[in-house]
């Protein structure tokens, strides 16, 4: 049968699809460099406008984090915005030696207070420890990177924290891309996590705007905890309250030294540039972070769940149903097929759960199912929101109804086609700007499977067969081992 | 002062040179060879019928976007009816035409990887098509007979209201939506089409026959913009589109009056939304500014950079970064486009630090009302802003949209192109007289949306307020 589909592919579908050499073109565009300290690029030429982007990949997140110390991939991302050894400093070696004192006195304080010191005592710790930190202050010179990049026109001057990757990015003119390499090569290489406790107070701000003061946001974290029990993708990605308030800069630092190695950097390159003339500049310049033992691997995995998990939240008024089912990971052979099962089945308006629940049941305002993918597995979520007088327990029982229908009414060959050709399309909006493609570039070269197989992702949905599909339902959507989130709504 | 650490920095890039790469400090970096910019042509063309379109052909990719604006918006419903645009919009786009029905119409679109989405304003609706340019025969017909003809049935029009009803159930989920509403009803009004919300009483009133007549009436090619952008040939679209459109005939009957954005501005002063348990207090403030085509608006555009929206501004070096108050606090004066835009403050900090925060917020308005900007703040902000210029353009998709907004409104459609050598010349003083002349607290309309017993003090601290409830709002 996979014979049949893949000569399908090539005598039939290929032919069709303009893209499809169009494909190769832009996988040949794509210029892949290594440094000797294994740190990589990827450079894809565009010259439309005088604008180049960028995004360096670390391959280090929050699943790296420990207990005690969560929150620690965000707050190292936070603090690499606030200079290096040679930038945000009017003088680094005096400034070293107040931070180290700084340090020295917010330990003092914090075990005191630990320890029930009177308040008097605590006070005068405090007081010393606002002493240290208005010296070390002294030596700021406040947001010169900020400023090196947006006064030369950066746009888009930012960074994210996922559990697998940390990522910064930055658009400029193209004539400035040394300014690139020299500002992101030091901050890789020298970072210095000063205005630390400072910084502390914002990243407790986000938290309380994305979580603490949101209904939603703590319910997707109640929700995400309880379905995993062992591996770290279970803890939220900004950290617990309780980590975050006491995250030292000796934890970012260790942090930073293990899992900061360039073998671990993938730099994407989407833009007005040259390949020939930049490769100089990127030896140079990203030549200098010296390598680093291999970052240890994450261990951990999550055990088979014996049984149904239920998180049940009474925080707001908007009903919330969701149902998860643990899969596997990136570059699984079973990736694609519930891939194409999710899009089938909740994909928009012509997927199967939006016409059975929101249009002929009337059960839901909206159903959706996605399978995203991460680096230690992947999971199969269906996300619904029930109409006015259902309850979410009662939409999740309609959902699981229309999952196990699967069974007796398999996915049929049109089904998988338009399935398909959302993967098609979604190839060519990856190279539709230049932010997203250097940003697609670079988590992708990251993945087990390398970047070159975002090429291949359509070759590979047309060998999958409606069979495929209907055994990884089977062997994934186990209702015995799911994970059901319902906000009910409040009752006052 | 020359920073030592710069000088041992140099010696030590020197060294480790590469190759013939001369490492250098960033700071130093000479970047005088900019050259100038000029964005990606966009050919304008008129259908026979008096449509007009913008063209702007890009062939790296087979992609292909349709942008059709419609001058159908929220302005052209009264306020009991709210909701009745941005309806008709949605259904639009996925109930199908009078010809080709629902589940036809959505399997013709999904089943190509087609989207095909709506995003209805205040005074436009706005549709897009992003479709494989090999698609664009067979798929632009189909979503223009969807605009021209749509088929409104009933099914899909219930599915649509229950969405509406269950966001609106909702509205009172987190202080920060809350905020967010209340606000914009102070500045523009409850009733403004730019503020209020649909509501279960105007949902209501929305029938598939009073949708049809809205449609007759608002929507006709004197209402319409058409841009494509992508990988098409001139002669092929513009045929297609004047296949498509070019034979739509204005109605006979009149559209219906375009309202007042601005309905009713409430007083300066401050309101209270108390919320018990809340630990981040949200707080929303400014008042109304002036229309994109005032002389100050380039000076808007650089004071925003200096205020409130780059990480060189004071709200992030102050708010944030100096005393760590809040994550993402932002500020802009804007220009709008047919009516003022407004000069808003939006910053969310713990309970107990919320008057330290508004005590803050004064303290920068009123530095940079009685002294002006620094020259370090205009150098930054200018180089900033000129610098990257080009990236108001970086797609072609941006230029074709950029073309079409200013068209729809009647300023020169360069009109984001002008203003680089607006922007150049201003100066200091420049600079502080719009600030001095612009800047007023005593207008501010200061929201508040917080546990007010977990607050550092008391708001009176700030002078007479107002206890606002949401339910009201």
């Amino acid at each position: 049968m996979k014979q049949l589909a893949r000569f399908l592919f090539f005598t039939l579908l290929l032919p069709l699809i303009t893209g499809a050499s169009t494909y190769a073109e832009l996988e040949e565009r794509v210029v892949e460099h290594e440094l000797e300290n294994g740190m990589r690029f990827l450079i894809f030429e565009r010259h439309d406008a005088p604008l180049v982007s960028m995004v360096i990949s670390v391959k280090a997140g929050a699943a790296n984090e420990v207990t005690n110390k969560t929150g620690v991939a965000h707050f190292l991302e936070h603090l690499a915005f606030k200079g290096t050894k040679n930038l945000g400093t009017t003088d680094y070696d005096a400034e070293k030696d107040a931070l180290a004192e700084l340090d020295k006195t917010f330990e003092a304080w914090f075990q005191a207070s630990q320890a029930g010191a009177e308040s008097a005592v605590l006070d005068r710790l405090y007081a010393d420890f606002i002493e240290k930190q208005d010296e070390a202050f002294s030596y700021i010179v406040e947001g010169e990177i900020g400023k090196l990049y947006e006064g030369n026109g950066g746009t888009s001057v930012n960074a994210a924290t996922s559990y697998d990757y940390t990522t910064y990015q930055v658009t400029l003119p193209s004539n400035r891309f040394k300014l690139w390499c020299a500002v992101e090569s030091d901050r890789m290489a020298n970072p210095v996590f000063r205005e630390l406790y400072r910084e502390r107070n914002v990243i407790l701000e986000e938290r309380r705007k994305g979580t603490d003061n949101s209904p939603t946001g703590l319910f997707w974290e109640e929700f995400n905890c309880a379905a995993y029990k062992a591996h770290p993708y279970g803890r939220p990605i900004i950290g617990h309250y309780s980590d975050m308030e006491n995250l030292s800069r000796e934890t970012v630092r260790d942090f930073y030294e293990t899992f900061y190695v360039p073998q671990h950097m993938t730099a994407g390159i989407a833009g007005d540039v040259n390949a020939e003339e930049i490769i100089p500049l990127l030896d140079a310049y990203f030549g200098r972070i010296q390598t680093k033992p291999d970052p240890p691997e994450i261990i951990t995995t999550e055990p088979e769940q014996p049984g149904i998990r239920r998180v049940e939240v009474k925080l707001a008024k908007t009903p919330i149903t969701v149902v998860k089912f643990l899969t596997v990971p990136r570059a699984h052979p079973d990736e694609i097929p519930l891939d194409l099962l999710a899009t089938i089945l909740g994909g928009g308006q012509t997927s199967r759960l939006h016409r059975a629940l929101v249009e002929k049941r009337k059960l839901a305002t909206y159903v959706s199912a996605y399978h995203p993918t991460r680096r230690h597995g992947g999971y199969f979520q269906v996300y619904a929101r029930p109409v006015e007088g259902v309850t979410p327990g009662e939409l999740e029982v309609a959902v699981l109804e229309e999952l196990r229908k699967i069974k007796d009414n398999p996915v049929n060959t049109s089904e998988l086609e338009a399935a398909r050709a959302r993967i098609q399309i979604g190839i060519f909006d990856a190279f539709s700007n230049n932010l997203r493609l250097a940003r697609n570039l670079a988590l992708a070269d990251q993945q087990p499977d390398g970047w070159r197989n975002t090429f291949r992702r359509l070759e590979q949905a047309s060998l999958i067969t409606p069979d495929d599909l209907t055994d990884v339902a089977g062997r994934y959507l186990d209702f015995d081992k799911r994970t059901v989130g319902l906000m009910e709504v409040t009752d006052d | 002062m020359i920073k030592k650490v710069s000088i041992t920095f140099f010696l030590t890039l020197l060294t480790l040179s590469a190759g013939k790469v001369k490492l250098e400090d960033p700071r130093e970096m000479d970047f005088s060879d900019d050259t100038p910019f000029i964005p990606q042509e966009v050919e304008q063309e008129t259908l026979s019928n008096g449509i007009t379109v913008f063209l702007a052909e890009n062939h790296e990719l087979p992609l292909v976007d349709v942008f059709i604006a419609v001058r159908a918006g929220e302005v052209r419903v009264p306020a009991a009816e709210a909701g009745f645009a941005e309806i008709l919009a949605y259904i639009i786009v996925e109930g199908g035409s009078n010809k080709i029905k629902t589940r036809a119409f959505r399997d013709s679109l999904e089943n190509l990887g087609a989207t095909f989405r709506a995003e209805p304003g205040s005074k436009y609706t706005d549709f897009s098509l992003h479709i494989l340019s090999k698609h664009l025969p067979a798929l632009l017909p189909l979503a223009v007979e969807a605009i021209r003809f749509p088929g409104l049935p009933q099914e899909q029009l219930e599915i649509n209201k229950k969405q509406y009803l269950s966001s609106y159930q909702g509205r009172n989920n987190d202080p920060y939506s809350v905020a967010s509403r209340i606000y914009w009803k102070l500045i523009y009004g409850r009733d403004s089409p730019a503020a209020r919300e649909v509501t279960p009483s105007s949902l209501n009133k929305i029938t598939e026959e009073s949708l049809g007549d809205f449609h007759s009436a608002n929507y006709r090619p004197s209402h319409v913009i058409v841009g494509v952008s992508g990988d098409f040939r001139k002669a092929e679209i513009l045929e297609l589109l004047e296949t498509c459109l070019g034979n739509w005939e204005e109605p006979s009957v009149n559209p219906d009056p375009e309202l007042d954005m601005i309905t009713e501005t409430a007083e300066p002063g401050i309101y209270l939304v108390n919320w018990p348990g809340a630990v981040q207090t949200n707080i929303w403030m400014g008042y109304l500014s002036f229309k994109r085509d005032d002389e100050r608006y380039p000076n808007a555009l650089l004071f925003t950079e200096i205020y409130g929206a780059s990480r060189f501004s004071r709200m992030r070096l102050v708010v944030r970064e100096k005393h760590g108050l809040a994550y993402s606090p932002y500020g802009w004066v804007s220009g709008g486009l047919t009516v003022p835009g407004t000069f808003s403050t939006v910053v969310g900090t713990k309970s107990s630090t919320t008057l330290k925060a508004l005590n803050l917020l004064n303290v920068i308005i009123e530095d940079l009302r009685t002294q002006g900007v620094t020259e370090e703040d205009l150098t930054i902000a200018k180089e900033s802003w000129l610098s990257a210029f080009p990236a108001h353009y970086s797609q072609t998709t941006k230029v074709i949209k950029d073309r079409m907004l200013y068209y729809r409104y009647s300023y020169p459609v360069n009109f984001w192109d002008m203003l680089p050598e607006k922007i150049k010349p201003l100066t200091q003083a420049d600079m502080g007289g719009f600030a001095s002349g612009f800047l007023e607290p005593s207008q501010l309309r200061i929201l508040v949306v917080g546990d007010t017993s977990s607050f550092d003090g008391s708001i009176a601290e700030f002078g007479a307020f107002k206890v606002l409830d949401p339910s009201e709002y």
